[in-house]
């Protein structure tokens, strides 16, 4: 047993030393880092994972956040006085960077090194906001009866995203090439929408960013709904959480895909972060809803805001923070037009996502009910339950590794356990190797049993 | 044709030294820039080698050079004043694998301020 677990532990490397597979997400950008003229780690532990200051640029629609001058005693000892006449724009800028005025939220100084004054006027990205995302996946799955090695999947993507004047923010991704079978397991998630073009365009979307001054975000277009804490591409290994992936009967509905939705958004008090959307889907007779709340104890806020230490005292707290969200979908839908026979289901969730130092435990639970999941006559009613929790460390900021638990109980006998530990490295930012292995243990059918299912992952964004 | 030699090179030598502002000024250029050390005062020569090399981990010190000398922060844009180095050595003291402990933040964050009240001197 040992013997044969080795040999394929190290057939698995061999191979997939050279070759890869499953289409993993992603949403690293490195036309953020172009724009910014920042690393990838700026924002990322290990792409396309997001630290907490990316996850405020993210909340945050792609700018960085102004800190509040409420500590007069910081202020820098002398100002400069500013005078003239002439654009009035030009004129506040150039105070700001004196210190004799305070920036207008979220607009960058023009003084600021590397930004062209005339690109900023007009409104556009300091540079061409496009980038590449690569990945090579490889499989090894010891119980399946043929293709036990698959090296045919593999995804290239061209993504965007950036900001006009700091009112206007956008994303794109745009899958170029994508090539796999569909397996949750592997997270080859396919979206809620029907081929030929479902799978192209993932996401695309436009933010409206401090709506009227106030600190509502409207985001909208083709997009991932804010429900879990972590976006489907915010993850160190390869295989998406099970509470997030999971689909139920026919239902097309996963809480990971995106979607066709307007959505509000907002930072409120500093920590609190809601949103709240509605989904457009073929074959409605009436719009989904959504909505989400989380909460974040210690460390950095949601704008970016470190919290005040006190240098000269030590205490754990100072290394830990904590997040907890909560969220729940509506919605219903059919596996076609024609058909009478809806499925009216709502997802809800709730997880918690705690650090402490280079140590990160994520715990996550979702529940589904589905009144007619397989669009059956007579309706099936069902409710499937999901569990996951991870632990990860933080070796060196180029290595971590993980262990994952997950459960899923479909609800109407049995369950399916995962086993997943991994490790990811990263021996350029932009680049990153992963290699994770999956015990499965299934007993929803007695035809199925336990299985074992390597990976290795080689993905690079340029 | 020596001597124009050696003139261009000291005219290459005072030009790549030559402060940006005349009151912090700085050495060498792009990823080797740095501090000029000798305006660091003696006390503060400790919190000086501590930043050299900490700092230069994760990335150069021309960032830092740049943020005190123009009083913005080069990567956010946003203002660089007391309050931002504070954040700033919390923030490194928090990261992981930053490898920096509380005193020596708290050296730096005081090495920055000094920096930046000689940066705002008339």
């Amino acid at each position: 047993m040992c013997k044969r677990f080795t040999r394929q532990l190290l057939s698995a490397i061999i191979i997939g030393g050279f070759i890869c597979i499953t289409v993993s997400k992603s949403d690293a950008i490195p036309a953020f880092s172009r724009e910014h003229n920042t690393e990838c780690a700026t924002c990322h532990t290990i792409f396309p994972a997001l630290n907490e200051y990316g996850n405020v640029f993210m909340k945050n629609g792609f700018v960085w956040t102004k800190q509040k001058k409420d500590d007069a005693s910081t202020k820098p000892a002398a100002k400069n006085a500013v005078k003239g006449e002439g654009d009035q724009e030009k004129q506040r800028n150039k105070e700001v960077s004196s210190g004799t005025a305070s920036p207008k939220e979220e607009e960058p100084l023009l003084g600021a090194p590397r930004k062209s004054e005339p690109l900023w006027l007009a409104g556009l990205p300091q540079t061409v906001p496009l980038s590449l995302s690569a990945a090579l996946n490889a499989s090894y799955n010891d119980d399946a009866s043929y293709d036990k090695l698959d090296l045919s999947t593999r995804a290239i993507s061209l993504l965007a995203g950036g900001v006009f004047r700091a009112k206007l923010a956008f994303y794109l991704k745009y899958n170029l090439y994508a090539e796999g079978e569909f397996d949750p397991a592997v997270s080859n998630t396919p979206l809620n929408a029907s081929p030929p073009n479902a799978n192209d365009l993932q996401e695309f979307y436009l933010v409206w960013r401090n709506t009227f001054d106030t600190p509502v975000n409207i985001k909208a277009g083709r997009l991932q709904p804010a429900l879990s804490l972590w976006k489907k591409s915010d993850k160190v290994g390869i295989s998406d959480f099970v509470t997030t992936s999971f689909r139920v009967g026919a239902s097309t509905f996963s809480a990971d895909a995106a979607e066709d939705a307007i959505e509000a958004n907002a930072v409120l008090f500093d920590r609190l972060f809601v949103a709240a959307g509605v989904v457009d889907r073929n074959g409605q007779d009436s719009n989904e809803g959504y909505g989400h709340i989380s909460l974040k104890i210690g460390g950095a806020d949601f704008k970016g805001k470190e919290p005040d230490i006190d240098l000269d005292k030590e205490s754990i707290y100072d290394y830990m923070y904590l997040v907890l969200g909560g969220y729940v979908y509506y919605g219903r839908n059919s596996d076609s037009l024609a058909s009478n026979e809806r499925n009216y289901f709502y997802r809800t969730g709730a997880e918690m996502d705690l650090v402490i130092k280079n140590a990160r435990l994520k715990v996550a639970y979702a529940r589904e009910h589905d009144n007619n999941a397989d669009f059956a006559v007579p309706h099936d009613e069902q409710s499937t339950d999901a569990l996951a929790a991870q632990a990860e460390y933080m070796f060196t900021p180029d290595l971590i590794a993980y262990a994952r638990y997950e459960l899923l109980n479909p609800g109407d006998g049995g369950s399916v356990q995962r086993y997943i530990p991994g490790i990811a490295f990263a021996p350029i930012q932009n680049t990153k190797v992963t290699f994770e292995y999956q015990h499965v243990a299934d007993n929803t059918d007695s035809s199925n049993g336990d299985s074992n299912l390597y990976l290795l992952g080689i993905r690079v964004a340029f | 044709m020596r001597s124009l030699k050696v003139l261009l090179a000291a005219v290459l030598l005072v030009a790549v030294a030559m402060p940006v502002h005349a009151k912090v000024r700085s050495v060498g250029s792009g990823d080797r820039m740095n501090f000029d050390p000798s305006q660091i005062p003696a006390d503060m020569k400790g919190a000086f080698e501590v930043m050299k090399v900490k700092c230069i981990q994760c990335h150069t010190q021309e960032r830092t050079v740049i943020a005190i000398q123009t009083g913005i922060a080069p990567v956010t844009g946003q203002p660089f004043d007391k309050q931002a180095t504070k954040a700033y050595g919390v923030k490194m003291l928090r990261k992981p694998k930053s490898n920096m402990n509380r005193e020596e933040v708290k050296q730096v964050v005081n090495l920055m301020n000094y920096l930046l009240d000689e940066a705002a001197k008339p």
